[in-house]
């Protein structure tokens, strides 16, 4: 049987399902892969044609090596997510290559099946869902093509009856898919995509940045409960707390404390103002998460950590959807800092920048209040020629007093490491937060998306009897940040997004265009919200609001429950289709009559006239002969005599007879 | 591959089979005579589907899961498609000319499709013969001829043969076991020995018999093909030369006279016997000699034909067995019509 060659006209379909299943490698795999692709594909049509032979076997020995070599060698020797799917897509294409049986084949189709899904690891957009419709159904048609008839001719039966079967079982994929039961993890797994995800860094060096490279990546989607929407200037969303200064780049210090969900802190049931708020998140391959000020835990695997943040338990490797409840009036750390939290928010490097310390000390002898103290410099910042741009010189050593007294252009990440310094300098604790400020509200679908663009830096500092307080200096320099967003921040400068040739996000003067375009984003956030984030959440919220049921087991009985209703009733109506049809009362009596008789041991016989058989029974069941016989004139003249006089009537009579005659036997 | 199982439960197997699928002339396939099962290849992608799940739960994955379940249902719903490609077919045994034992025949079947639906790549074969695969278009039919190794005289019983399709995905193995009644008659396998003819009744040899010596085929002369001339007489060397056909003539004793009989092979078995006598009984129609044929009970009157020769040969294919093809089975029994 595994020797069974392959048909020819399947070879065709073949390569289509295998082009089809690497469509969504396309953006990862090395361009080289692509050459040996399409040298590969070449080949096997020359094969295909006749023009070309097999590889060998030291061909196939060297094209292994080969492929092996290269795939570690142009990935850097890095085990990745990249390089473990481009191994399989060398695995699944030399396969092709020397496929002769079926049982190659199968290999062949379920290799390209497996790399369709693993494509979904990398891209899993609208338009990825409908490549991989189209991948399934070539696959399909490939692996029926290999079971037709060799004789067959090249034609779209093939193509047709997978679409009919892909389409038969969509309903029962459908209620799987609703159903299964969304497991965490089984087991961590190591494989991971080594492609930087771009946005937010750990490292903030302002001074070395000449140019900020934007991206109008999505970065996370909110929606908020109750319609409760706080306007623009007050989204603030917190990521990262970069609390220690090297002298030229701010980085988060150590991670301690952390209150994981179900014991997490939560604000008091009488305070006002709380948000609750569901997250949305791309993937960024770090434990941070985003949320408001005043943020409580309530998502399990969500944790808080003391210097109120929201952060995961494992790396955010795949898009995640999370709630969380903010109270952003609460006051932070209002009895005090401990020394060490003291200590920690106001070191600073031994030596550098002398010039912004001595202006911090000389402007701290004038306001010893440490609010008025944050307050002037953010006045100067207002007040003085200190400009906002994404496109700040580089700065060399002591790049705070370079910035500050000397080009005194930068963005967010500038003035507020430099207040930071300055505060630190003077002795008040502050603390650089990094994540996003703002976001595109969605009026029709009400939610907010923030995208890399909205990547943002700020300060904290903390003052006696208020706690922590956010100062932002951007919103000094260029309040329009705040208020309208980066993009009429930088419009004179005419930045924004200038390294992107093919945003749709410039094209927001021209109001279709932008209409669209907000319509394909409410699409997406639908497919997010729905298709790619169906958790075990959205898989509970949506049985109680279809089915009204709270537990899951009651769903897994009903579904039971009406499968088996279901294959019931199937059965019931194949055994009704298939029973015995009579054309009239009597004929069904009659053959009734001959099945009790046969049970009692008299068979029909061939040829026997319905006479010949009733005297036989009359022979065998004496006590009913009489009966019988009068049954057999009965029929005798019912048929014979007085065809004419034959009707419903009389046949309705005759069966009457003859159920009286079934009952008597014995 | 093949275990050793107790003849007892090959016997309840038939038996049941016999009951489920009861041989006859014609056979429309449904549940009742279709099995199905999973086989290696829906094995292998089971196994594809648990790493695709796998990765689906491990990287928490919906389009995974999404396509994971889609092929799950594929699978499932394939078992309906391969049970489909099979119901619904007509299978009905066409008519076959007589073999002689030991032949291999090619047993005529026909195919006959539904105005509903095609069945594709539907493979067909007794055990351990060759396979066929045939396509049969809706509303169509297709005839297709099974190899059979025959074994015993008799009417032909060549038991049950195989269909199987994996059609359309090769996850599952449908199959049936048909047994159609050909009604093909085996005629003994004949066994070439001099002739033995019978004495009369008075112990001399019959007037105008054929001197023993002939059928020694002595070479008598040439003379022009005549349609039926057998090959083996066929004088090759001269068409080879360019002469044409030529039939060589043996000697002979056009228009003589024996009766080719039991009585006198005494020793040899029943088998032999018989064996034996259909080789006479070609020989002699052959040379054209009228025979006739004695066996115990049944006496065929001295004649030269075909019919003759067919009745003669029928006589030894059913002697000692019971009338009729497939003992017990009325000969015009159609499954379906009653």
């Amino acid at each position: 049987m595994s020797a069974v060659q392959i048909p020819r006209v399947a070879l065709i379909w073949m390569l289509l399902a295998v082009a089809g299943s690497l469509v969504l490698h396309s953006h990862h795999l090395p361009v080289w892969m692509w050459v040996v692709v399409a040298v590969i594909f070449g080949w096997r049509w020359l094969v295909y044609q006749g023009r070309f032979s097999y590889p060998g076997k030291i061909a196939k020995a060297v094209l292994v090596a080969g492929a092996t070599v290269a795939v570690v060698l142009s990935f850097d020797k890095q085990f990745s997510l990249e390089s473990a799917s481009a191994f399989l897509v060398a695995a699944c294409i030399l396969k092709l290559l020397e496929m002769k049986t079926l049982r190659d084949g199968h290999i062949v189709v379920f290799l390209s099946y497996f790399l369709l899904a693993v494509g979904f690891l990398f891209d899993q957009s609208i338009v990825a869902g409908l490549a991989g419709i189209s991948g399934v159904w070539l696959i399909t048609t490939a692996l029926i093509a290999l079971h037709q008839n060799r004789r067959r001719q090249f034609g779209w039966q093939s193509a047709r009856l997978s679409g009919g079967i892909l389409l038969t079982s969509l309903p029962f994929m459908l209620v799987i898919y609703l159903i299964f039961p969304r497991l965490g993890p089984l087991w961590s797994v190591g494989l991971q995509s080594s492609s930087a995800k771009t946005g937010l860094s750990e490292r903030m060096s302002p001074g070395d940045i000449a140019n900020l490279s934007q991206s109008d990546e999505l970065a996370f989607r909110v929606s908020f409960a109750n319609d409760q929407v706080p306007p623009r200037r007050e989204l603030y969303w917190r990521a990262l707390i970069l609390d220690n200064y090297d002298g030229r780049s701010w980085q988060p210090g150590a991670e301690v404390g952390v209150q994981w969900a179900p014991r997490s802190w939560q604000p008091p049931e009488s305070a006002e103002g709380v948000l609750e708020y569901e997250i949305i998140q791309e993937a960024t391959d770090q434990k941070w998460l985003f949320a408001l000020r005043g943020v409580a835990a309530v998502e399990s695997g969500t944790g808080m950590t003391f210097d109120d943040r929201l952060i995961h338990r494992r790396d955010v490797h795949q898009r995640i959807r999370y709630r969380a409840k903010s109270w952003p009036t609460v006051t932070l750390d209002e009895n005090g800092l401990s020394k060490l939290e003291r200590w920690r928010y106001t070191q600073l490097p031994k030596n550098g920048n002398e010039r912004t310390r001595q202006w911090a000390q000389q402007l701290r002898a004038v306001l010893p209040d440490d609010e008025q103290f944050v307050q002037n410099i953010w006045q100067q910042f207002r007040q003085q020629e200190y400009y906002y741009t994404l496109k700040p010189p580089v700065l060399a050593d002591n790049d705070i007093d370079a910035f500050l007294f000397d080009s005194r252009r930068g963005f967010c990440a500038h003035y507020s490491g430099a207040l930071t310094f300055a505060a630190r300098a003077a002795g008040i604790p502050a603390r650089v937060v990094a994540g996003y400020q703002g976001g595109e509200w969605n009026a029709e679908e009400k939610y907010l998306s923030v995208r890399q663009y909205d990547a943002h830096a700020w300060v904290e500092v903390w003052l006696q009897g208020k706690g922590w307080v956010r100062v932002d200096p951007t919103a000094a320099v260029s309040p329009e940040r705040i208020e309208l967003g980066l993009e009429q921040a930088v419009q004179e400068e005419g930045t924004f997004l200038d390294d992107q040739f093919f945003s749709a996000h410039k094209l927001k003067s021209i109001d279709w265009l932008n209409q669209l375009r907000l319509q394909m984003d409410s699409i997406n956030y639908y497919w997010q919200s729905w298709v790619l984030s169906y958790d075990n959440q959205r898989q509970k919220q949506l049985f109680q609001n279809w089915l009204g049921v709270q537990s899951y087991e009651k769903i897994l009985y009903g579904f039971g429950l009406a499968f088996s209703a279901f294959f019931l009733l199937g059965a019931m109506l194949v055994w009704w289709n298939q029973r015995p049809k009579y054309r009239s009362v009597e004929l069904k009596a009659w053959h009734q009559l001959q099945q009790k008789a046969a049970a009692l041991g008299i068979e029909t016989q061939i040829g026997e006239t319905p006479s010949h058989y009733l005297q036989r029974l009359a022979k065998a069941f004496p006590k009913s002969a009489d009966s019988l016989r009068s049954l057999d004139v009965m029929m005798m003249q019912a048929l014979y005599a007085e065809p004419e006089r034959y009707n419903t009537q009389q046949q309705k009579v005759i069966a009457r007879a003859m159920n009286r005659l079934r009952r008597q036997l014995r | 591959m093949k275990l050793p199982i107790p003849e007892r439960w090959r016997q309840r197997w038939r038996e049941w089979l016999d009951r489920r699928i009861p041989p006859a002339r014609q056979i429309e396939l449904s549940h009742r005579s279709i099995f199905i099962i999973p086989n290696r290849t829906g094995l292998l992608f089971t196994v594809a589907l648990v790493i695709m799940l796998m990765t689906a739960i491990n990287y928490q994955n919906s389009l995974i899961y999404a396509l994971t379940f889609w092929l799950f249902s594929v699978a499932l719903a394939a078992m309906h498609f391969t049970y489909r490609n099979l119901s619904g077919l007509t299978i009905a045994a066409g008519h076959a000319y007589p073999v002689f034992a030991g032949d291999v025949i090619e047993l005529p079947v026909r195919l006959l499709a539904s105005e509903k639906k095609s069945h594709e790549s539907l493979d067909i074969g007794f055990p351990e013969q060759p396979e066929i695969s045939v396509d049969v278009e809706k509303g169509d039919s297709e005839d297709a001829g099974l190899s059979y190794r025959t074994q015993q005289r008799g009417w032909l019983n060549p038991g049950r043969f195989r269909m199987e399709t994996r059609f359309p995905v090769g996850m599952y193995t449908a199959w049936t076991w048909v047994s159609l009644d050909f009604s093909v008659l085996v005629y003994p396998k004949p066994e070439w020995v001099p002739f033995v003819f019978a004495a009369g009744d008075g112990g001399e040899e019959l007037e105008g018999a054929p001197s023993r010596e002939s059928g020694n085929q002595d070479f008598h002369g040439l003379r022009p093909y005549q349609p039926g001339d057998s090959l083996k007489q066929i004088a090759w060397k001269q068409l080879a030369r360019g002469k044409g056909l030529v039939t060589k003539e043996f000697d002979s004793d056009q228009g003589a006279t024996c009766w080719l009989d039991w009585e006198v092979l005494a020793p040899a078995n029943t088998e032999t016997r018989l064996s034996r006598l259909t080789g006479w009984v070609l020989q002699a129609q052959q040379n054209g000699w009228k025979y006739g044929l004695r066996l115990p009970g049944t006496e065929i009157q001295p004649a030269n034909s075909e019919i003759h020769k067919d009745q003669c040969l029928q006589a030894l294919a059913t002697y000692g067995l019971p009338h009729g093809p497939l003992s017990g089975l009325p000969h015009d029994k159609v499954a379906g019509a009653s």
